[in-house]
């Protein structure tokens, strides 16, 4: 752990991505108003009081809707990495180990879902299932597997014929022993590194599909969709804007800072790839 | 050869299964959802279920659907009423413009910047490269969009922020790429207009790109310059223009390909949101408004071409990569 913030990237990230977990925390806490709370003739208010960071053209208050937008993206981008290693590294290792017919199929379905690139399969998935937040987590986790699989199944491929399984093989494990207790631990690495550029990829798809109306439905304030609904305002106001966004940019850097740092200190060997 | 064959036709086979599925996957009826929500009478539906081959079985339904696929034939488009394929056939060039565009200026400054950065390695303006294009790497394509718009167009009103043209040229269709289009016809005016309507777009477009290029450039070179050969080349006297050039840029060549041919995902997602916020009448914003406006045929349509496209893209990065590179036919 020490050896992690030795390194400057892991550092700057963690420290990016802190506060964006302390929003997380402070919107349970001390929202000044809802999400969707409407204050009457109030709209497109600048910075004063009340109102922290002013209003939207609704009369809505910018600060408790980006409060309450962390919710949504670090949510969405936590839930998808989760999701993703639980299906993606699991699938990984399975077809890294047992190989043969079962890595074949695994592959073929994997193959498919990257046959489009990442957004415009979760626009067609979107286009298929209807647009809601449930429908958002599925067509971004479903990006976000195939990208997993690939990386852990290398790394499981390559540890499976160490001589460490083969021992535990003539020891009479079982397979699933084996998966759990030696060759999971043995990938930890990979599978660190890819969630944390999975939960970055989720964060930014999360908020395109937004920002193209297909993404969590009106009243969330979620980022993406209120980049978009700021659109036709840039003149006006621009802090509604400027700030939802960077917001968004700095939670995504952080997220790839920490992958680029897990990656340079855990696996040196992989450092140039990209 | 006859593997590669093998490959594309099964691919082909592969694409047209998923979007001739996509109708079907859509719940409820396909003549209802075709209708839209308005509804329309019994015999209505039953004209359109015919029109479509909806009352034959399963399997011809989608014999039918690969012959019309092999003739880029998709029906009509609800909401414009004109075949599909007529408004591709316009929207093409118009991302394809884009899209070149931006992958030129990305991919010479990005491999210039790579170059640079590793030759001054651990210096400051080394550092500021690195950073900038850990940045760039991380935005969100659409918010540098709205970033660019505001300072370039509404601040400074530099450039026009939609559109290929400003309207009052009409220039012939010959190409659809208006660049030619313009010259063809000898209209220096509408040239000019063109080119000031693609500086924004492809400048949002190229940035990620040319932070990606920028970063693989720069650890290529500074992985090789350490090899052994580089040594030699040194010790041989040879001039440090001539190492970069001709030795160590020959060997990062392949490294920065791979990378270009990553850009190219980049980029085809990234016209969707820079076709959608610049109003440039492309393919992204094609399939984006028929998925709000529930305009299935194009929706179909739009699956198959952009698998198509995608398709065509990696293929041929591979062999080019493959070509520059042999030493890789092997592990391929």
């Amino acid at each position: 752990m020490k050896n992690l913030f030795a390194n400057k990237s892991f550092s700057v990230g963690f420290t990016l991505l802190s506060f964006f977990a302390g929003l997380f925390l402070l919107s349970f806490l001390i929202t000044p108003f809802g999400y969707n709370q409407v204050f009457e003739g109030q709209t497109l208010l600048p910075m004063q009081s009340p109102y922290f960071l002013g209003t939207d053209d609704l009369g809505r208050d910018l600060f408790s809707r980006i409060l309450i937008g962390s919710r949504l993206s670090l949510g969405i981008g936590l839930l998808v990495g989760l999701l993703s290693v639980l299906i993606g590294a699991s699938l990984g290792l399975i077809a890294g180990y047992f190989k043969g017919r079962t890595d074949y199929w695994i592959c073929q379905v994997m193959n498919a879902l990257q046959a489009l690139p990442s957004l415009l399969l979760a626009l067609f998935v979107v286009a298929i299932l209807g647009q809601s937040l449930l429908n958002t987590i599925i067509s971004v986790t479903l990006v976000s597997i195939p990208v997993m699989f690939r990386l852990v199944r290398t790394a499981a491929i390559v540890e499976a014929q160490k001589d460490y399984i083969v021992s535990a093989q003539a020891l009479g494990a079982s397979p699933l022993r084996i998966l759990k207790s030696h060759l999971l631990p043995n990938c930890m690495t990979p599978i660190l590194v890819q969630t944390a550029v999975c939960c970055s990829e989720a964060i930014l798809n999360t908020a395109a599909l937004g920002f193209l109306g297909l993404g969590v439905p009106a009243p969330y304030p979620e980022w993406g969709t209120m980049l978009s609904d700021a659109r036709n305002l840039i003149e006006t106001a621009p802090r509604l804007m400027i700030l939802p966004g960077t917001c968004l940019l700095l939670l995504i850097l952080g997220m790839q800072l920490i992958s680029d740092g897990l990656r340079d200190q855990l696996d040196p060997k992989l450092r140039n790839r990209s | 050869m006859i593997a590669k064959i093998f490959k594309i036709l099964l691919s082909f086979l592969f694409i047209t299964l998923v979007s001739f599925s996509i109708i079907r996957l859509i719940p409820g009826d396909p003549a209802q959802n075709i209708i839209g929500e308005r509804g329309a009478s019994e015999e209505r539906l039953i004209e359109i279920r015919k029109n479509l081959g909806l009352d034959q079985p399963l399997l011809m339904q989608y014999g039918h659907f690969v012959l019309n696929a092999l003739k880029g034939d998709f029906g009509d488009s609800i909401s414009s009423k004109q075949p599909v394929i007529q408004e591709f056939k316009v929207l093409f060039p118009a991302t394809f413009e884009l899209a070149a565009t931006a992958l030129i200026w990305s991919s010479l400054l990005g491999i210039g910047l790579g170059i640079f950065a590793a030759i001054r390695r651990n210096t400051f303006i080394d550092y500021l490269i690195v950073s900038v294009s850990t940045v760039g790497f991380a935005m969100p394509v659409f918010w540098w969009g709205l970033v660019c718009i505001f300072v370039f167009a509404v601040q400074f009103m530099l450039f026009p922020v939609s559109g290929r043209i400003d309207v009052i040229f009409d220039i012939p269709y010959a190409t659809g790429f208006y660049f030619i289009d313009a010259v063809l016809a000898g209209d220096g005016a509408a040239f000019l207009s063109a080119c000031r309507h693609i500086v924004l777009p492809a400048f949002v477009l190229g940035t990620i790109p040319l932070a990606l290029v920028t970063r693989v450039t720069r650890s290529a070179f500074i992985d090789i310059s350490k090899e052994d050969f580089i040594r030699t080349a040194r010790a041989k006297g040879l001039s440090s223009s001539r190492i970069i050039f001709k030795h160590i840029f020959k060997n990062a060549l392949p490294q920065i390909l791979t990378a270009l041919g990553l850009s190219l995902g980049h980029l085809l997602t990234g016209a969707i949101m820079t076709e959608t916020l610049f109003s440039w009448p492309g393919l992204g914003r094609w399939i984006v408004t028929s998925i709000l406006a529930r305009d299935y045929p194009v929706v179909q349509a739009g699956l198959f071409y952009s698998m198509v496209i995608v398709f065509a893209v990696n293929f041929t990065t591979d062999e080019f990569v493959k070509w520059v590179n042999p030493r890789l036919k092997e592990s391929l």
